[in-house]
């Protein structure tokens, strides 16, 4: 069936991301030639650097400590985290749940403001209501996340003192994270919305639907909001790391005990491993979310689960 | 004869800036149930506003005034749309393959429109629905009815498109001339489908089409149109045999062609 | 006014203005951006002399922002040249010529969405001193890729038109129809794609400095302004506020150019294909 052929090329390009991202962890800690400078820093002599060095292997030629890396990837060996003596993977993952956590809320706060707001904008467009909408939408996406996140903190924390202003105790501390990515996420999702339902408003079928009796708003709710969600997913899925990038900064204001904070931490204490770690898991992250957007699309879209080839 | 839809004073506005311009000047006809009126003229001529005024069917941007009655009811042609669409008027398009959801199957394709409106309920529908694809020339209407449009050959897709505009027994059919995309002998079949069909339910028919063998063969009248006025009009026989309008006479002469395709199958002129 | 009947594009190019004379003034005054003055700390906003207030150590938060805007556009700036060149000249190779160069290309345009941008400058940054160079030079190497991916699809697109092919057929080189047609050809929809990431860059380039990352003393990003605020939240909301009202203004004004060019280049093109 070509539904299994379309998921198996994706998985395979998937892999094809995961293995690069492997060989970009690698590049990253060998950009200055040898990370045992960094982690040993000035405070050791030439020779105690020398012995780390030969410790952790810096000393063998670049190709082959490329491939004992990979090798050692792919079975999710990153080596320790010096920090804290434990593997570096098991930190990510330690963390993980909690950036999982708050990023399925932001998404789902984030689409429950953007439907609404690109069917409104589809419905009455080129009017005033769709230009104002659109107005608001560029000026909310202007504003960087940590800044909302500190005037949140502002507002709720210093001055109502409603909220938590850091860490993760209760369910109400995930709700100024959540604002912090959802509201800045919000325009994007609407521009892509928008942009995929009008593209569906304007076929033939739509047409078509009218002349059977269907509303205008019928219509864009029902029918092409369903053709307009399998590009919508998809390049929703496709963008979602350069769109939900500033997980990582939202996370240290509000000492979110996730991935971003603990790449944050290992990043102030030069523990590379972790560093590593944590980019291999988030490309792998982004993969099986790709992968689950093909699954929805080619569940949606007959043509997807009959065409043989992307 | 009994008329099955009606126009009265109806023209035609398309937006232009800031104001409106008007396309199709103030006209009136009719088309009686059960018969097959051709609207031909060149792209431009008005004839697709003009039709798709007559339902409502219009593009935004585009307003039409003046009254349309279908069979007992008149309307205001800018309210029109929400009363008749999908009950008392339904509308072919050109393109069938385009036309249809392409994530829906036939079946939904067939049921959605009158179930959504409350004219039948989804079993009368499904049963209607398969006396209609039997009614097409579907031998086989449960398989037929599981398969998406993407599945269906350009012809089925036609007749399918068919079927969904006849779903509700509309007093009026307005039909866009079937695409190039599709064969010649196609096209004629699907035409004469139509024909049949709207004789037996008494539905009227106003076919858009630049193609004037083919109006010549399947429209019992005929509109000329140009430049948003109604030239001409009569029974097909008549206008195409002594064109009265100088402008009749220059469509029918470039129209003339020189293969050896049966004269109901010509291409004709080209017009878009 | 030529922008005329382009109410976004004049809007955002106004904030830019403002925002760019601000900077300027800014660099005029930049030596007493640093100047610490311990009689007048956590001055509230409307003080004599301090317009926008003072931080924890009497510093003047007006001085800063207009410090953290030159740098902001400097960076920008630098970014999208550095970028929108790289980006160019690859996107018309590997759309012209195709082969490995192309299937490279698309292969580093996968990698580069499925590691944010912003997650790669965090990791680089565990081995990399943290300075204004550095930083162009680390976010310049992620963002050529979309003007590369953007021409590419113009270039596979115009390849294939008639005035490629008389070229062509009239003997010129490959150099000649690379530069003198196909170059052309692309530059307006770069230029939409260099307005509207200069808004990304600054988004990263303070979200950078606010974690202590990007740019550092004696230079005043934005975000190190913003980080410098934090702390003193409680206190003094004007060194969180303003600064960060000022980065959202740039933003705000990159992304509304963006958006108008994109208006008017749709628009020309429209009235050509008629």
């Amino acid at each position: 069936m070509g539904f299994a052929r379309f998921i198996g090329s994706r998985l395979l390009q998937g892999l094809f991301v995961v293995f690069g991202a492997m060989v970009v962890s690698f590049l990253i800690a060998n950009l200055t030639g040898n990370p045992s400078d960094v982690i040993g820093g000035s405070l050791l002599s030439p020779e105690q650097r020398a012995q780390i060095a030969h410790q952790l292997g810096y000393d063998r030629p670049l190709p082959e400590r490329l491939g004992d890396y990979l090798a050692g990837a792919f079975r999710g060996d990153f080596g320790m985290s010096y920090q804290t003596s434990e593997t570096a993977l098991s930190v990510v993952l330690r963390a993980l749940p909690n950036t999982a956590l708050l990023i399925t809320c932001a998404l789902a706060c984030a689409l429950a403001l953007a439907v609404p707001v690109a069917i409104l904008s589809v419905l009455r467009r080129g009017t005033g209501v769709d230009r104002s909408m659109r107005s608001t939408m560029m000026l909310v996406g202007a504003l960087p996340d940590f800044w909302i996140a500190l005037l949140l903190v502002l507002v709720f924390s210093v001055n109502l003192d409603l909220l938590p202003a850091i860490g993760f105790q209760s369910a109400s501390s995930l709700i100024m994270p959540t604002v912090a990515l959802a509201l800045p996420l919000t325009p994007a999702l609407v521009r892509l919305l928008r942009g995929a339902l009008l593209d569906v408003v304007g076929q033939d079928f739509v047409t078509s639907l009218r002349a059977r009796g269907f509303s205008d708003r019928s219509i864009v709710t029902h029918q092409a909001f369903k053709n307009a969600s399998v590009p919508f997913v998809t390049l929703l899925a496709m963008q979602v790391g350069w769109l939900l990038g500033g997980t990582i900064i939202v996370e240290v204001v509000f000492a979110w005990p996730g991935v971003g904070s603990a790449l944050n931490n290992a990043v102030q204490n030069r523990d590379i491993a972790v560093v590593q770690a944590a980019v291999v898991v988030i490309a792998t992250g982004y993969v099986l979310v790709n992968l689950l957007a093909d699954v929805y699309a080619s569940l949606i879209d007959p043509r997807i689960r009959t065409a043989v080839t992307t | 004869m009994t008329v099955a839809a009606s126009a009265r004073e109806l023209s035609v506005e398309v937006r232009k800036g800031h104001g409106w311009q008007r396309v199709v000047e103030p006209l009136a006809f009719d088309v009686h149930a059960g018969e097959i009126v051709g609207v031909v003229g060149e792209s431009g001529a008005g004839k697709t506003l003009t039709t798709r005024a007559l339902v409502g069917l219009l593009p935004r941007g585009v307003r039409a005034s003046g009254s349309v009655t279908l069979g007992e009811r008149t309307f205001d042609a800018r309210a029109v749309a929400r009363e008749v669409l999908g009950r008392d008027a339904t509308v072919v398009l050109q393109n069938p393959t385009t036309s249809l959801d392409p994530l829906s199957r036939v079946h939904r394709t067939l049921v959605e429109g009158v179930t959504h409106l409350g004219l039948m309920t989804k079993r009368e529908a499904s049963h209607h629905a398969r006396a209609l694809l039997d009614r097409l020339g579907f031998p086989d209407q449960d398989r037929v009815l599981r398969l998406y449009p993407h599945e269906l050959s350009g012809g089925m897709a036609q007749r399918v498109a068919i079927a969904a505009a006849l779903m509700p027994s509309p007093k009026l059919l307005v039909v866009d001339e079937p695409t190039s995309a599709l064969d010649a002998h196609v096209r004629v079949e699907v035409l004469e489908l139509i024909g049949d069909l709207a004789r037996d339910l008494g539905t009227g028919v106003a076919l858009v089409s630049h193609d004037l063998a083919l109006v010549g063969r399947f429209c019992d009248r005929v509109l000329v149109m140009n430049a948003g006025r109604i030239l001409e009009r009569g029974v097909t026989q008549d206008v195409l045999e002594r064109p009265q309008h100088p402008y009749t006479q220059a469509l029918l002469a470039s129209a003339v062609t020189t293969d050896a395709v049966p004269r109901a199958a010509l291409p004709a002129m080209a017009g878009s | 006014m030529p922008l005329r009947g382009y109410p976004t594009l004049q809007f955002g190019v106004l904030i830019l203005l403002a925002m760019v004379a601000v900077g300027l003034w800014g660099l005029v005054a930049l030596p007493s951006a640093d100047r610490q003055d311990l009689a007048h700390s956590f001055a509230p906003p409307m003080s004599p002399g301090h317009p926008l207030g003072t931080d924890a150590l009497g510093r003047d938060v007006l001085d800063w922002i207009s410090d953290g805007i030159w740098i902001a556009i400097q960076v920008s700036l630098a970014v999208v040249l550095i970028s929108a060149v790289v980006g160019i000249a690859v996107g018309l190779c590997a759309g012209y010529f195709g082969g490995v160069i192309d299937a490279l290309l698309m292969r580093l345009v996968d990698l580069s969405l499925a590691i944010p941008p912003l997650l790669l400058f965090i990791a680089a940054a565990v081995v990399l001193q943290p300075s204004m160079l550095t930083l162009i030079l680390l976010i310049s190497a992620v963002s050529w890729l979309p003007y590369a991916r953007l021409v590419r699809g113009v270039t596979l697109v115009e390849r294939q038109r008639g005035y490629i092919l008389a070229a062509r057929l009239g003997g010129a080189s490959r150099v000649r129809i690379l530069v003198g047609h196909l170059l052309p050809a692309v530059s307006t929809v770069a230029l939409v794609l260099c307005s509207l990431q200069a808004g990304y860059v600054l988004l990263w380039e303070s979200g950078l400095s606010f974690l202590g990352l990007g740019i550092r003393p004696p230079q005043h990003s934005l975000g190190y302004i913003i980080a410098q605020g934090r702390s003193t939240l409680s206190v003094a909301w004007w060194v969180v506020v303003f600064p960060g009202a000022a980065l959202a203004l740039l933003v705000l004004a990159a992304n509304l150019i963006g958006d108008g060019l994109r208006d008017l280049i749709q628009r020309d093109v429209e009235v050509v294909e008629r």
